[in-house]
């Protein structure tokens, strides 16, 4: 281990990392997609089976190979992180940049957080997923609606000293508008912080959509959702078929310690503070 | 045979070299080398003054010996404490104790401590109290300031605060780092005094500064720093006359400072005031300011500065002059009273007419900008000005980070310098910047002023600066009416 950290130098190392995790995720979307329903047929004479070479994860109550399910249901996971972390990242970015605009608007933005932050997240995010009707729309919905306030908290700071910087107010003098400055200024800034916050919002997103639909409030059963992988497995757990939920549940694990690898490693590379450090 | 005590100094820079990690483009990793094969000594009760631009490195010199660099920093070359190495082990052991540090910023006072107990909890041994108020009275400070917070002080007195916790400390060597920059006449030459006072204990001090000026006042010896490169070491009664004793680089240095040559004399035409009430100029009409209910920083504030003409302002530090250039700029608001620009109130839409150049160019441009933005964003096109001011087309596509404070504030002087800008202010533009850079800025400053009839106010601490350079010089005490 030695070795390779004295023969590549920092940079290298941090990039092999973002390489390797982008890889791993890529790996997973793909055969994901690959997986046909075939793949997921039911086949009752192989049911109830332990881990094997044949089925790497057992299969389930109705002989469908656990690694297939797995792997749709990662995917299906990474579609609505994806999307709800996007759309949360963008509802950030805006209200932040609203909050910049003068007092009151700051006042009004700061009580939003912290109202949104003051109620549980799953609470909101079953209420939210639940009235707009549930199912993926639902469910994406939710998450993008509830998990905006911290960040939109770290920006808000950031604007706001930016925004007293010598340079934005020299900007104003030199006649630029409000929204030159917000372009110009304001948002080539906030972009590095916007990103890395998107990347490491995914995890939250997907481990809170697994939540919501173990809990039932989520996608309907027909997708296999891991959270529904889950909650299913739940009934079995107790006459011993461990596997059911071990797996998924490890895999989504190592899917969302992977993402935060990557939101880290990003952060490395393209914020100058911690890119010089050990 | 009699030993020389002088020949085991107590501190001994040997071929010192610094550099950073860096990246800068795709996987390679640079080094970015700071400080080249410095050397030097300082003996006990001697003061060493080194000398360099802002971002020569001589900070980062401080740092190093104190071992408080940051950790992607590699060094190499031999620092020495009476003889012994300085390995990172020996300086958690005695920094603070042995070498103690005057830092730069009155920040570093604990804002919620009285002072007296600040300097207290230095002192390892005797009678803690008895000996506070001895350093009090050595500094002289009042007694009564040990009471006070940090905040509730002055400038100058926050920093004797300083020297005094250095002084207690029993530590032989004291680095002080620019404990002088934006002081006042009376307020450096107290500061002075105290660190003469230290080297007359026995001290050994090194005495960090950008200021040439200062640097002479208190050293024996001068280490002229640039670009990471001891240029020369000399005994401080080497600088007198035209240099005649300095290398080059120093001699320059030495020629550029107000009170010497500056700029040969090209400028001499003079602006007759204008007696006329009614014609144009930047008319400030009775402004106060003060802050939430507090005493007036000033009051009924009036001045008028001709198309032109170059005014210069001085007085003490926190007395109120940078709020006073902020208002008639238009950054902040006063409580009542008028700025008028030929005779008209303040637009608030377009480019302001009243330009501020501010102190930190550094600050005043966005880190994340080439150059090239900065003076599109204020739409200079003007090549003859630019070149005027030094400014080469091969910086247009660099980052503030890799330009000099110098190169920084002539870009922030080409940016003011507008077709619709009537008035600049120049808030202490000068005072980061060696003399050489801060001659020449001045220069192409009132060479504009005059051929296209701007007004410039200069504020400045530096009354041998205003003299050369102002037509006209206002005591800001005179005019705040408190």
């Amino acid at each position: 281990m030695k070795g390779i950290t004295k023969k590549f130098n920092l940079r290298q190392r941090t990039i092999a990392k973002i390489i390797l995790a982008i890889l791993f995720l890529i790996a997973i979307i793909v055969s994901g997609l690959l997986i046909g329903n075939d793949k997921l047929s039911i086949q009752l004479d192989l049911k109830n089976s332990a881990p094997s070479l044949a089925h790497l994860f057992g299969t389930d109550w109705l002989g469908r190979d656990m690694l297939a399910r797995t792997l749709k249901g990662l995917t299906i996971s990474l579609g609505v992180g994806l999307l709800a972390a996007i759309l949360s990242s963008l509802i950030a970015l805006a209200f932040s940049l609203l909050a910049s605009w003068n007092k009151t608007m700051d006042a009004m933005i700061t009580w939003l957080i912290d109202m949104f932050l003051s109620v549980p997240h799953l609470v909101l995010l079953i209420l939210i997923s639940f009235a707009v009707g549930g199912g993926f729309t639902g469910v994406v919905i939710g998450l993008s609606l509830t998990h905006w306030p911290s960040l939109t908290r770290l920006l808000r700071g950031e604007v706001l000293q930016i925004k007293s910087a010598e340079y934005v107010g020299i900007s104003r003098r030199l006649g630029k508008s409000r929204w030159w400055i917000a372009r110009h200024h304001l948002i080539p800034h906030l972009l590095p912080q916007l990103f890395v916050g998107m990347v490491l919002l995914f995890p939250h997103a997907i481990l809170h959509e697994a939540a919501i639909t173990f809990l039932g409030f989520g996608l309907s059963t027909e997708q296999p959702a891991i959270g529904i992988i889950l909650s299913e497995s739940m009934r079995y757990l107790s006459t011993g078929m461990w596997w059911l939920a071990f797996f998924p549940g490890l895999s989504l694990l190592i899917m969302v310690g992977i993402f935060d690898i990557l939101g880290k490693n990003i952060r490395k590379l393209i914020d100058p503070f911690h890119g010089q450090k050990g | 045979m009699k030993k020389m005590r002088n020949s085991n100094p107590l501190l001994e820079v040997k071929d010192f070299s610094l550099s950073f990690r860096q990246y800068k483009k795709g996987l390679h990793e640079t080094k970015l080398q700071v400080v080249r094969n410095l050397n030097m000594r300082i003996h006990a009760g001697e003061i060493v003054a080194v000398v360099g631009a802002s971002g020569s490195g001589k900070s980062l010199l401080a740092n190093a010996i104190l071992g408080i660099l940051p950790n992607h920093s590699i060094q190499h070359g031999t620092l020495n404490y009476k003889g012994i190495p300085l390995t990172s082990e020996k300086q958690k052991q005695i920094r603070g104790k042995e070498i103690s540090l005057i830092p730069q910023s009155v920040n570093a006072l604990d804002p919620l401590m009285k002072t007296a107990k600040q300097v207290q909890t230095v002192i390892r041994e005797g009678n803690k109290q008895e000996i506070q108020k001895n350093i009090f009275r050595k500094v002289g400070l009042p007694i009564e300031a040990g009471k006070k917070y940090p905040f509730e002080l002055s400038g100058g007195m926050a920093r004797r605060v300083l020297a005094a916790t250095a002084m207690v400390s029993d530590a032989e060597l004291i680095i002080a780092d620019e404990p002088t920059p934006g002081l006042d006449p009376k307020a450096l030459n107290e500061t002075v005094a105290v660190v003469k006072q230290l080297a007359t204990d026995g001290k050994g001090v090194m005495f960090i500064t950008h200021d040439i000026d200062t640097a002479l006042k208190v050293a024996d010896k001068v280490v002229v720093f640039n670009k990471g490169e001891t240029v020369e070491i000399t005994e401080a009664a080497n600088f007198y006359g035209h240099g005649e004793k300095l290398n080059h680089f120093t001699k320059a240095l030495w020629n550029a400072l107000p009170q010497n040559d500056f700029w040969d004399d090209a400028i001499t035409k003079r602006v007759r005031a204008n007696t006329n009430p009614s014609a144009e100029g930047l008319k400030v009409d009775g402004i106060s300011y003060r802050y939430q209910k507090g005493a007036y920083l000033f009051k009924n504030l009036h001045l008028f500065v001709n198309p032109g003409e170059v005014l210069g302002i001085h007085g003490y530090s926190g007395s109120g002059k940078t709020t006073m250039a902020q208002i008639i700029a238009g950054y902040r608001e006063a409580e009542n009273g008028n700025v008028l620009v030929n005779g008209k109130s303040r637009k608030y839409s377009g480019i302001n007419p009243v330009q501020l150049i501010w102190q930190h160019p550094e600050k005043a441009i966005n880190p994340r900008w080439q150059m090239k933005k900065v003076l599109a964003e204020c739409g200079m096109l003007d090549s003859d000005l630019l070149e005027d001011l030094g400014i080469k087309p091969e910086w247009f596509t660099r980052y503030p980070s890799e330009l000099s404070g110098g190169e920084l504030q002539r870009f922030c002087v080409a940016r003011a310098l507008h077709p619709d800008v009537k008035y600049i202010i120049a808030d202490e533009i000068t005072t980061m910047l060696d003399a050489i850079t801060q001659a020449k800025l001045w220069k192409t400053i009132v060479n504009h002023a005059r051929n296209r009839n701007v007004g410039v106010l200069v504020i400045s601490h530096d009354g041998k600066l205003l003299k050369k350079v102002c037509d006209t010089q206002i005591d800001f005490g005179d005019i705040v009416n408190v």
